[in-house]
């Protein structure tokens, strides 16, 4: 959890529901709020000059949503795309600021978590930086699977779809399938029921 | 390469915190990928770049920062260790101060606070923008958007005005390219009028 969801309340946020695919805010939009999901899931995107899909990140409850280009004079980079249904509290820019004034502690954990976000950008760049889908790929496995406690091979499961995995590394989806695949072939994961262990 | 200025924190407050200063020698290494964080560096006068290198000792470049700018300063709010090198690629002149007496001049400085978010947020949006066009495999976009991206920072819109002051060789690493083919697509850049090349200098 970013902010606890009371205070968020108390400094005058609101409830906000959201199909799946609804977007929260489009890329080129001025940032207006801050976000943060209750439930459901989100993915950050935009789009190249082709329309192939890039997804900068996917997030989930207690994340919050799109919070950097609140501090900078910036227009929003990427949409913020319902995955789910989700429900999301809403807080006015004005009132995230005050709320930030009034609290150094709030504010250094904000720093933690934009550092966290951070650290996942310096990760998936380097993977990105190499033209080997099995190089990429596995990078998003390791980040992913640094936030779980078993260590032992094949106890985390991949939470995303080949099409996510795909958009998140900036494959195409058939080279993500086909490159699982040789993975799979070099006991780097296990596939069971379609789902990927690693 | 021109980025906004952050964190650039008074120097006296920084002394007034244990702030101590360190010289460093072209080539030195400032600290290491898998190091724990242990201070604060904000530059003084030099040039400092992040990398990694791949299994094949490809260099990566994250980013290039000079005076008044600190950096690696994100790991000073994570319990993780470094994921970069940091090295001078000039002679410097770096601060450092030591991460518990940082943290409590931040926490003492509200305004510092928000500086400090707000530095983190340019840092996510240079990586938001660059992760996107690294994403392609199509070299002159992975270049359009580093040039997109440091030319926004560039006061004066104009057309192939603003001056790229980097090596080729530096932009090769930074977009993840071999410099042969940064030097073949940026002379293709220059024939489709997209930039000018004069005396070696880049002008977008």
């Amino acid at each position: 959890m970013v902010i606890d969801e009371n205070i968020l309340y108390s400094a005058g946020a609101e409830i906000r529901h959201y199909k799946p695919s609804e977007y929260l805010f489009n890329e080129g939009e001025t940032p207006m709020y801050y976000y943060q999901i209750t439930k459901g899931e989100v993915k950050l995107n935009n789009y190249n000059d082709e329309g192939k899909e890039f997804i900068q990140n996917i997030l989930s409850e207690g994340h919050s949503c799109g919070e950097a280009i609140l501090f900078i004079n910036k227009p929003y980079p990427v949409n913020a795309q319902a995955l789910t249904k989700c429900v999301i509290l809403r807080l006015h820019k004005s009132a995230f600021f005050n709320l930030l004034n009034s609290s150094a502690e709030l504010c250094m954990e904000i720093s933690g978590f934009l550092s966290q976000r951070l650290y996942y950008k310096f990760v998936m760049m380097q993977n990105i930086s190499s033209q080997s889908p099995m190089v990429r790929l596995k990078g998003l496995m390791d980040y992913l699977k640094s936030f779980h406690e078993d260590e032992r091979p094949y106890s985390f499961m991949v939470p995303f779809t080949r099409q996510q995995m795909a958009s998140l590394t900036g494959l195409r989806v058939e080279t993500a399938i086909r490159t699982i695949k040789d993975m799979e072939k070099n006991k780097i994961v296990q596939i069971r029921d379609r789902k990927i262990l690693y | 390469m021109k980025t906004i200025s952050c964190m650039n924190i008074d120097e006296e407050v920084l002394y007034s915190y244990g702030g101590e200063i360190k010289q460093y020698k072209k080539g030195e290494l400032i600290y290491r990928e898998g190091d724990h964080a242990l201070y604060y560096f904000q530059i003084i006068e030099g040039k400092v770049k992040l990398n990694n290198y791949d299994d094949e000792g490809k260099e990566f470049i994250h980013n290039i920062f000079a005076g008044k700018q600190s950096f690696g300063d994100s790991l000073l709010f994570l319990d993780k260790f470094y994921p970069t090198n940091s090295v001078c690629i000039s002679p410097s002149q770096i601060i450092r101060v030591p991460k518990d007496q940082f943290l409590k001049l931040i926490k003492t400085d509200p305004k510092l606070s928000l500086e400090m978010n707000a530095c983190l947020s340019q840092r996510l949006y240079f990586k938001a923008i660059m992760l996107q066009s690294m994403a392609s495999l199509n070299p002159v976009s992975r270049l359009t958007g580093l040039l997109d991206y440091l030319k926004s920072y560039h006061d004066e819109d104009c057309s192939n005005c603003f001056h790229v002051e980097l090596t080729r060789q530096q932009i090769a690493n930074l977009v993840g390219l071999r410099v042969e083919t940064v030097i073949r697509v940026l002379k293709k850049m220059e024939k489709e009028g997209n930039i000018t090349i004069e005396n070696r200098k880049i002008l977008y």
